[in-house]
C-alpha cells in the first residue's frame, strides 16, 4: 500500500461527500466496522492509516509552500514493529511524516522508527517542529523535528527534506520517562518533560537552550517542590506537559498528574530561566505566579492559555469584562471496559488574578448521548488543540474525547463552553482491540480512539487514533463556521 | 384565581397583570427600568399570594410550621430617610423596622400578625435582618410549650423571642449587645448549639462567629469565639475577609460551611463542627485553625455570601463510572452590592468537596444580562442569596436564588456540574417600591426596579422571595416543566 488515500477511505466504509450522519446513532455497544462516521457540523476532509500505528502527537508545520504532518507514536500493543511499506521492512513506532499540503490526498512520506517496546515504553509520542531561520543559532536552511524516543531520549531531526530526516543530535538517553515537551521556535528554549535520573518524579522539566540544534546547553531542571532529589514524604503528581507564552507573555502554564491528583501552576518564565538553578525547594518556589490543586478526583493532562478573553456577557460591567483563562483537560484512562474511573473532562479557570486561579466552568460529552461506555476502551478528555493561529484561538478549541471522537467547544464564553460539532470517525479493520483485566478477567473491546488532535492556520483539524485507526483531517461546517467567524 | 384577596397591595401589584394568566412567558428585554402597573415577568412559576410587609425593606424569610401553621418570619433592613418609621397597620405607630410576622398558612392569604420594632438607622444602619426560629420541644432544654425567634437586633445584638403566639411576639433574652456588626447567624433547632454573626470587640473584623449554646434560650451559654487565623485580637498584618454566614450539617454531619466576603475576596471554609464547639477557645491561631478542614480561595472579586450543602449527591451522568458518582457539593452565592452593574459580576459557584482536603469549583450559574437589560433597569442586578431549607420537596433538586432586579431564579441542581436555570419570577414593582440610585457626573441619577432580595422554601413547595427595595413578598410556586424537575405533580 503506497498510495492510502481513495483505498483506505473506501475501507473505513465511508465517502466523500455527505459522509456524515446528521444524528448520532446512540450505539449501544461497541461499534462496527462498517458504521460510517458519526458527526455534527465537522467534515472529513481527507484520511491517511498512518500505517496502522497508535499515534499520540500532530505537529502540523507549515514549511516552505508545504504543510507537512509530523504525528508521534505510542510503542505497538501487539504488533512490536509493523511493515513500513515505503522501505518495506518492519519497523518500531516512531514519528510519521505525512504531506498534507492538499488536505484531500495526504501523502505519506517517511516513518522514522522508534524505540522498542509497548505502548507507553516504546515508540516517540511527541513532535513539536521549528525553522532554523526562526531559530537564534540555527541552520536557515533547516527544518527541525524535536521528539521523543520512548521514554530513554529526545532527538532533534532535520526534515527540511521531509522524505528523508537525518538525526542531528541526541539527548539523554538514561531517563526515566519523556513526554509532552514544548519548544519556543523565536528564542529555541525548550522545556522538555523528562525523568531526569536522582529526580523523585518520573516525569519533570529539564529546561534546555536549543538555539543550536547542534549543540543543546541545558539550563535546568525543574518540578514542584517534593520532586527533587532528595525530598523526603510523598511525591507530588508528575509533570505532563508545559505551554510557554514566550519573552513577551513571560508565563508558562503547566500540567500535573493527568489520570488524578491535577495541578495546574503558573510560572514566571523569567524567573525560571534566569533564577538560582539548584533544586532546593526554594529554588524551586521562586519562579511560581500561581498554583490551582485541582479536586484529587481529576487530572490536568493539558492547560492551554485563552488569555485577554473580552466576555459580551460582562461588557456593561465597570470592571472585568476581559479576563484570562487556562482551559484544562484531563485524561481519561477508562480501561478496557469503557469508564471504569471517575469521568474525566474539561475544565475553564479564570485566572485573571494569577496569584489565585480558581475553575469556573467544565464542558463533559453527555454519556447518553452516545452510550459511550458500552462502546469499550476509554470514553473521556484526553487532550486538545494547541495551536494559536487565528483561525480558531479563542473562538473554538477541539477536544480528543477517545470513543467520543473529536468535540469541537465554543470557547468565546469561557464561563459558558459550548459544543458546537463533533466527529467521530468510522473504524477500519486497523482499529485494534485494547485489554484490560477486570477482576481478573480479561476484556477486549475494539472502538475508536480519538487521541490528540492538532489545527492548522487554514482552519484544518488533524486528528489521531490511539487504537490504530489513523488520522483524519476534518473541517467545520455549518453554524460551527461561524463560531470561528470562518465564512 | 386566589384574587380574592382584599389586601391593599394586591390589588395594587395585580392592577397591571391580566387576568387568569399572570406571567409572559418570555421576558420583554426592557430597555429602562420597569414601571408601576407593568405585569410580573415569568417562566415556570406563578405568583400565589403576597402581603406588602408594611413596605419595609426585607432581608431574611424564615418559614417555620407551627403547630398546623405556617408562619413566615422576615427580617427587615432599616429604613428610608424619606420613611425611616413605617407606619404598623395593626397598631397605628410608626415604628422602625424590624421583624415581620405573617401568617402563610393560606399561601394565596397570607395575613400579617405583628411587626416587632428593630433598631433605629436606616437602611443597613437599623432593622433586625436575620431570624431563625426553633420549637421549644426540639430544643434540648426548652419550653415545650413555646416557639422561640432568633432575631438579630441591628448591628448591636441578639435577642430570643417567644413567639408561641405569633402574634404577640414577647421578648425572652438579650443574648449579647454591644457589638459591632451582627448578620446572618444559624441555629441548630435539635441541639441548640447557635452560630451567631457577631462583632466582638477587640477582635479584628466587623463579622465573626460567636458560638452559644441556647439550647435553654433562657440561659443562653456562650462556648467560644471564632474566626479565620489573623481576625484574632492581638494578631498582626493583612485581616482576612469577614465571615458572612455559616450552615451547620449538625452533630450527625459535623461540619459547617462558613462563607466569608460578600462581593469580593470569597472563601469557603469548611470546619469539623466537633472540633469548633469542643476544641481549646483561647483565640490563638493554632485553636482557630485546629478545626478547619480546608477551604476554597475564590477569585478575589467574587464573594461567598450563602454556601449551602448539598452532599452525597448522586450525579446522573456519572452513574456509569466506576468511580466519583456520587459527589458532595456546597453552592456558593455571591452577593451584587453596586448598583447597575458598576462592579463584577456576582454569580452563583458550585464546588465538589467529594474530597474535603482539595474541594474545587467546577461549575457556575448566572443569569444572562441581554435576556433582560438588567444593566439598565436601575439596582442592583447580580446574585445575592438562596433557600437554605432542606426540606425533601426541593433539596438537591432545585433551588431558588434571589437576582435583585432579575427577581428569583429556579435553577435545576440534580446536576451540579450543569445547572441549567428551568423558571423565573420577577415581581411588578408597586408604589411601595424605593428608588435606587448611582452617580452621574457627580449628580444621584436614580431608577426604580425590583430587588428580590432573600428566598426561602418550606416543606410544602412554597417559595418565599421578599424584597430590598419595600416591595414585600411574593409567594410562589413551580409551574409547567419545572415542577417535573422536583418530582412534584
Amino acid at each position: 500500500m503506497t498510495c492510502f488515500t481513495a483505498s483506505t477511505l473506501r475501507s473505513a466504509g465511508v465517502a466523500l461527500a455527505g459522509l456524515l450522519l446528521a444524528q448520532m446513532p446512540a450505539a449501544g455497544q461497541a461499534p462496527k466496522v462498517v458504521e460510517p462516521a458519526e458527526a455534527k457540523n465537522m467534515r472529513l476532509m481527507g484520511f491517511n492509516d498512518l500505517q496502522a500505528r497508535s499515534a499520540y502527537q500532530p505537529t502540523i508545520h507549515k514549511q516552505g509552500d508545504r504543510y507537512i504532518a509530523y504525528v508521534g507514536h505510542h510503542g505497538g500493543s501487539y504488533d512490536g514493529k509493523p511493515a513500513n511499506p515505503i522501505k518495506g521492512v518492519p519497523e518500531f513506532n516512531g514519528t510519521s511524516i505525512v504531506d498534507v499540503t492538499d488536505p484531500v490526498q495526504p501523502k505519506y512520506l517517511a516513518h522514522i522508527p522508534g524505540a522498542e517496546g509497548g505502548p507507553e515504553t516504546g515508540g516517540a509520542q511527541m513532535t513539536r517542529v521549528c525553522d532554523g531561520r526562526s531559530l537564534p543559532r540555527g541552520d536557515a536552511n533547516a527544518v527541525y523535528l524535536l521528539r521523543s524516543f520512548g521514554r530513554l531520549a529526545h532527538e532533534i531531526w532535520n526534515v527540511a527534506d521531509p522524505a528523508n530526516p537525518k538525526l542531528v543530535v541526541r539527548i539523554g538517553g538514561d531517563y526515566k520517562d519523556t513526554h509532552k515537551s514544548w519548544w519556543e521556535c523565536d528564542t529555541g528554549i525548550a522545556f522538555l518533560v523528562s525523568g531526569v535520573p536522582g529526580w523523585r518524579a518520573q516525569r519533570m522539566l529539564e529546561i534546555y537552550d536549543l538555539g543550536d540544534p547542534k549543540k543543546p546547553v541545558k539550563i535546568r531542571d525543574f518540578g514542584l517542590p517534593g520532586h527533587e532529589p532528595g525530598a523526603t514524604g510523598a511525591v507530588p503528581s508528575d509533570l505532563h506537559g508545559p505551554i510557554s507564552t514566550g519573552p513577551r507573555g513571560n508565563r508558562l502554564y503547566l500540567a500535573y498528574g493527568p489520570l488524578n491528583g491535577g495541578i495546574f501552576q503558573i510560572i514566571d518564565r523569567q524567573k525560571l530561566l534566569q533564577g538560582p538553578k539548584e533544586p532546593t525547594p526554594a529554588n524551586l518556589r521562586y519562579p511560581e505566579v500561581g498554583r490551582l490543586d485541582m479536586s484529587p478526583l481529576h487530572g490536568a493532562h493539558t492547560s492551554f492559555p485563552l488569555l485577554q478573553m473580552p466576555l459580551p456577557e460582562f461588557a456593561k460591567s465597570r470592571v472585568g469584562a476581559v479576563r484570562d483563562f487556562v482551559m484544562i483537560v484531563s485524561e481519561a484512562t477508562g480501561r478496557a471496559n469503557g469508564c471504569q474511573e471517575t469521568h474525566q473532562m474539561v475544565w475553564f479557570a479564570d485566572i485573571s488574578v494569577e496569584a489565585r486561579p480558581m475553575m469556573v466552568s467544565n464542558f463533559s460529552v453527555p454519556e447518553a448521548s452516545g452510550n459511550y461506555c458500552d462502546r469499550g476502551v476509554r470514553f473521556g478528555a484526553h487532550s486538545s488543540n494547541e495551536s494559536t493561529a487565528p483561525a480558531f484561538h479563542k473562538k473554538v478549541a477541539f477536544i480528543t474525547y477517545f470513543a467520543g471522537g473529536v468535540r469541537a467547544l465554543d470557547v468565546r464564553n469561557p464561563y459558558h463552553p459550548k459544543e458546537v460539532g463533533y466527529f467521530i470517525p468510522a473504524m477500519t479493520e486497523a482499529t485494534e482491540k485494547r485489554c484490560f483485566k477486570i477482576d481478573g478477567q480479561e476484556r477486549c473491546t475494539t472502538s475508536i480512539q480519538s487521541n490528540n488532535v492538532e489545527t492548522d492556520d487554514r482552519g484544518y483539524i488533524y486528528v489521531v487514533d490511539r487504537a490504530n485507526t489513523g488520522m483524519h483531517i476534518l473541517e467545520l461546517t455549518a453554524e460551527a463556521r461561524s463560531a470561528a467567524g470562518i465564512d | 384565581m386566589p384574587w380574592t384577596n382584599s389586601a391593599d397591595g394586591l390589588r395594587t401589584l395585580m392592577a397591571g397583570a391580566a387576568a387568569g394568566v399572570l406571567a409572559y412567558s418570555a421576558l420583554p428585554a426592557l430597555a429602562q427600568s420597569p414601571k408601576i402597573g407593568d405585569p410580573p415577568e415569568a417562566k415556570n412559576m406563578r405568583l400565589v399570594g403576597y402581603n406588602d410587609l408594611q413596605a419595609r425593606s426585607a432581608y431574611q424569610p424564615t418559614i417555620h410550621h407551627q403547630g398546623n401553621r405556617y408562619i413566615a418570619y422576615i427580617g427587615h433592613h432599616g429604613g428610608t430617610p424619606d420613611v425611616p418609621k413605617p407606619v404598623n397597620k395593626l397598631t397605628g405607630q410608626a415604628e422602625f423596622n424590624g421583624t415581620s410576622v405573617v401568617d402563610v398558612t393560606d399561601p394565596a392569604q397570607p395575613k400579617y400578625l405583628a411587626h416587632i420594632p428593630g433598631l433605629p438607622g436606616n437602611y443597613e444602619e437599623g432593622g433586625a435582618q436575620m431570624v431563625r426560629v426553633c420549637d421549644g420541644k426540639t430544643l434540648p432544654k426548652g419550653d415545650a410549650g413555646k416557639t422561640y425567634m432568633l432575631r438579630v437586633f441591628g448591628g448591636r445584638g441578639h435577642e430570643i423571642w417567644d413567639v408561641t403566639d405569633p402574634a404577640k411576639p414577647a421578648l425572652l433574652t438579650q443574648i449579647v449587645m454591644g457589638l459591632k456588626d451582627t448578620h446572618k447567624s444559624w441555629w441548630e433547632c435539635d441541639t441548640g448549639i447557635a452560630y451567631l454573626v457577631s462583632g466582638v470587640e477587640g477582635w479584628r473584623v466587623r463579622r465573626m462567629t460567636q458560638v452559644y449554646d441556647l439550647s435553654d434560650p433562657l440561659k443562653p451559654v456562650h462556648i467560644r469565639d471564632f474566626g479565620l487565623v489573623g481576625q484574632e485580637p492581638g494578631a498582626t498584618g493583612a485581616v482576612p475577609m469577614e465571615l458572612h454566614g455559616g450552615v451547620s450539617t449538625g452533630p450527625q454531619g459535623n461540619r459547617i460551611y462558613f462563607g466569608h466576603g460578600t462581593n469580593k475576596g470569597g472563601v469557603l471554609q469548611i470546619v469539623d463542627r466537633e472540633k469548633l464547639i469542643k476544641g481549646p477557645k483561647e483565640p490563638t491561631p493554632d485553636n482557630l485553625r485546629y478545626p478547619e478542614i480546608s477551604r476554597v480561595e475564590m477569585l478575589p472579586f467574587n464573594g461567598a455570601h450563602t454556601v449551602f450543602p448539598m452532599l452525597q449527591m448522586p450525579v446522573a451522568e456519572f452513574a456509569q463510572d466506576k468511580d466519583g458518582r456520587v459527589r458532595d457539593i456546597v453552592m456558593i452565592v455571591d452577593e451584587q452590592i453596586r448598583n447597575e452593574c458598576q462592579e463584577e459580576r456576582q454569580i452563583v459557584w458550585f464546588v465538589d468537596v467529594t474530597v474535603e482536603a482539595k474541594p474545587m469549583v467546577v461549575s457556575n450559574f448566572s443569569v444572562p444580562e441581554a435576556s433582560g437589560n438588567f444593566c439598565h433597569r436601575g439596582g442592583r442586578f447580580g446574585a445575592h442569596s438562596s433557600n437554605e431549607s432542606m426540606a425533601p420537596v426541593f433539596y438537591k433538586k432545585v433551588v431558588f436564588i434571589t437576582y435583585f432586579n432579575a427577581g428569583v431564579r429556579a435553577v435545576d441542581v440534580r446536576n451540579p456540574y450543569q445547572p441549567k436555570e428551568i423558571g423565573y419570577f420577577i415581581p411588578s414593582i408597586t408604589e411601595a417600591t424605593d428608588k435606587r440610585c448611582i452617580k452621574v457626573d457627580g449628580q444621584d441619577r436614580c431608577k426604580t426596579a425590583i430587588q428580590s432580595n432573600n428566598v426561602e422554601t418550606d416543606d410544602r413547595g412554597y417559595v418565599y422571595v421578599v424584597d430590598r427595595a419595600n416591595t414585600g413578598m411574593h409567594i410562589l410556586e413551580l409551574s409547567g416543566e419545572a415542577r417535573a424537575v422536583a418530582g412534584m405533580q
